[in-house]
């Protein structure tokens, strides 16, 4: 056998187990939509702790990570300093959020915000804005899952069946076991990437340079720039203060604003379990410094990779390691990938379903067509993410790109989301607006960007608008129903 | 005592926002003394995650009485 042969063979194997798992879960929830969408409110911690992880570190931080320290040196601390920030505030949030939603039936953020708003159009919205954000971001996995599959095996896996295969076994088991897939394969999933990251973190710079601080020695020798904040863009520049600074208060408030994350709120079994799921969190993000010590490494490798993000695979492919390594990384890129692309697939299509298709339709469906539905939409969904993946690497479109302007979107719902439970005033009329505002000002933003001030991130100038948007329309009218909010509230601080 | 605590936690993670992003960040922003082997900027990143640990651990304890 070849090395390529190995590689596939361990790609198999993983692939393989990865189906059973998911599978095999689908057994431990109710037919029901809220089975299939929130795992009957049963999730504990062990599977609340990998799901968060595991999801919100997708391929864009297994390569994406060692490719920015690589590139642009200790700008990539950027990355260590949001997730646990980001993470903070739904200490608070996460079971305020699960007391109504149990109380309500809510099965997504979109429709949370309906009730509490008492406004179709606020879920229609929210919805439409989280769903056109998901896509590039699945897309993005795909296009992950299959690169790095056709570089591992020295291009006889073509791209477009890597990302196939990876995402057909993602959408059997989303199809059949819909959360609780999710749930148990991001169990299997997140080992796989903490091990493999730690793994080669620690031996790549020691078999390299005889150890981590030597390496960084070295590097200090050469490029004492690379060391400290904010390292540099991604031309070679220095980057700016304002612009590191601001892109780790961006990622911090839209971090858990991600739908697909924030609606494990609502999976989770009771309010102890997400507090110890985020007691638990900086273990899983802790994973980062291994990524970042690989890309670091590159930095004195002797060659170079086309692009800065494979720089890993590179690593790995000509430092003489054996097969199986190689096989395994691969695995651990694919789990990466697999584990945030499920949990997009599965909470877009039940977004897109519950909060816009319902709404706006106006259909009574009962709780099997409901499910019959999502799983078509998950399909779907998946389908319109290859073609815009294979689309991108045809035409040359940047999917980071397109993911940045979904971000900047997506942070547009945190006003809505904390004025929700931390006001009374706050109308539908309000959060609408502001996030219409707060969208449009930040996408303008991307496209001119040389209009913001200081290097200053475009999601913060939107956030900025969006906010004022939100009070001044707020001011201006009113909430129909007070008691309704009033009690909402109080119902959302019970136990706390 | 919850409320103390609530409040010694919110302002443990103002501090790490102010003190990860500039200007707060700038005494920090040097690569001697390095902390097992890594730069002092990534080491005091490094300590601000595994403090949350701590400072999550607390909040934890105090609100699951």
């Amino acid at each position: 056998m070849t090395q390529w042969h190995v590689v596939v063979a361990i790609v198999a194997i993983y692939l393989a187990v990865n189906l059973a798992v998911g599978l095999g879960a689908g057994r431990r929830s109710s037919d029901t939509v809220a089975g299939y969408v929130a795992g009957d409110r049963g999730f504990g911690t062990l599977v609340m702790y990998f799901v968060t992880g595991a999801t919100s570190f997708s391929a864009f931080a297994f390569l994406g990570g060692p490719g920015w320290s690589y590139a642009r040196g200790a700008a990539a601390f950027y990355i260590f300093a949001y997730g646990v920030l980001g993470m903070a505030p739904f200490f608070a949030l996460g079971p305020w959020a699960a007391r109504v939603g149990r109380r309500y039936d809510y099965l997504t953020q979109a429709s949370m915000l309906a009730h509490r708003y008492q406004s179709d159009a606020v879920a229609v919205t929210a919805g439409i804005v989280s769903v056109i954000a998901i896509i590039p971001y699945i897309a993005l996995q795909m296009q992950g899952a299959g690169i790095v599959l056709n570089q591992v095996t020295g291009q006889h896996i073509p791209i477009w069946l890597g990302s196939a295969v990876a995402y057909g076994v993602v959408l059997v088991y989303v199809w059949r076991s819909g959360v609780v897939g999710v749930g148990w394969t991001n169990v299997f999933q997140g080992v796989f990437m903490i091990v493999i990251a730690w793994a080669l973190g620690l031996y790549i710079p020691h078999a390299l340079y005889g150890g981590v601080g030597e390496m960084f020695s070295r590097i200090e020798a050469v490029r004492p720039d690379m060391l400290t904040a904010p390292g540099l863009t991604a031309t070679g520049d220095p980057w700016t203060p304002g612009a590191f600074s601001s892109a780790i208060l961006v990622s911090a408030i839209g971090f858990m604003m991600w739908p697909h994350l924030f609606m494990k709120a609502f999976a989770a079994r009771d309010d102890r379990t997400i507090r110890r799921t985020i007691v638990l969190f900086p273990t899983f993000q802790a994973f980062l410094l291994p990524l970042f010590l690989v890309g670091f490494a590159g930095i004195l490798y002797p060659s170079a990779p086309e692009q800065a993000d494979a720089i890993m695979p590179h690593i790995i492919l000509t430092s003489g390691l054996p097969a199986v390594v190689v096989g395994l990384f691969c695995a651990g890129a694919l789990a990466a990938s697999m584990s945030t692309g499920d949990a997009l697939v599965h909470g877009g299509a039940s977004i897109a379903v519950e909060d816009v298709y319902r709404r706006a339709s106006g259909r009574e469906m009962n709780q099997y067509t409901r499910r019959a539905v999502i799983r078509w939409g998950a399909v779907a969904l998946g389908v319109l993410g290859y073609g815009v993946a294979l689309l991108s690497l045809r035409t040359g479109w940047s999917l980071v790109g397109l993911l940045l302007m979904a971000y900047g979107a997506i942070v547009q719902l945190a006003p809505a989301v904390y004025l929700a439970f931390l006001t009374r005033w706050t109308t539908a009329a309000g959060v609408v607006s502001g996030l219409i505002v707060g969208t449009v000002v930040t996408t303008v933003l991307i496209l001119n960007p040389d209009i913001r001030p200081f290097g200053i991130h475009e999601g913060i100038i939107g956030l900025m608008a969006n906010l004022a948007t939100v009070v001044a329309v707020s001011l201006v009218t009113r909430t129909p129903d007070r008691d309704h909010v009033t009690q909402w509230i109080a119902l959302s601080r019970q136990g706390d | 005592m919850k409320r103390t605590v609530n409040r010694l936690a919110g302002a443990f993670f103002v501090l790490m926002t102010v003190s990860v992003t500039f200007p707060g960040l700038t005494p920090f922003n040097r690569i001697h003394p390095m902390v097992f082997g890594l730069p002092f900027v990534l080491a005091f990143f490094l300590g601000w995650i595994l403090a949350s640990l701590f400072v999550f651990y607390i909040l934890y304890r105090v609100h699951s009485r």
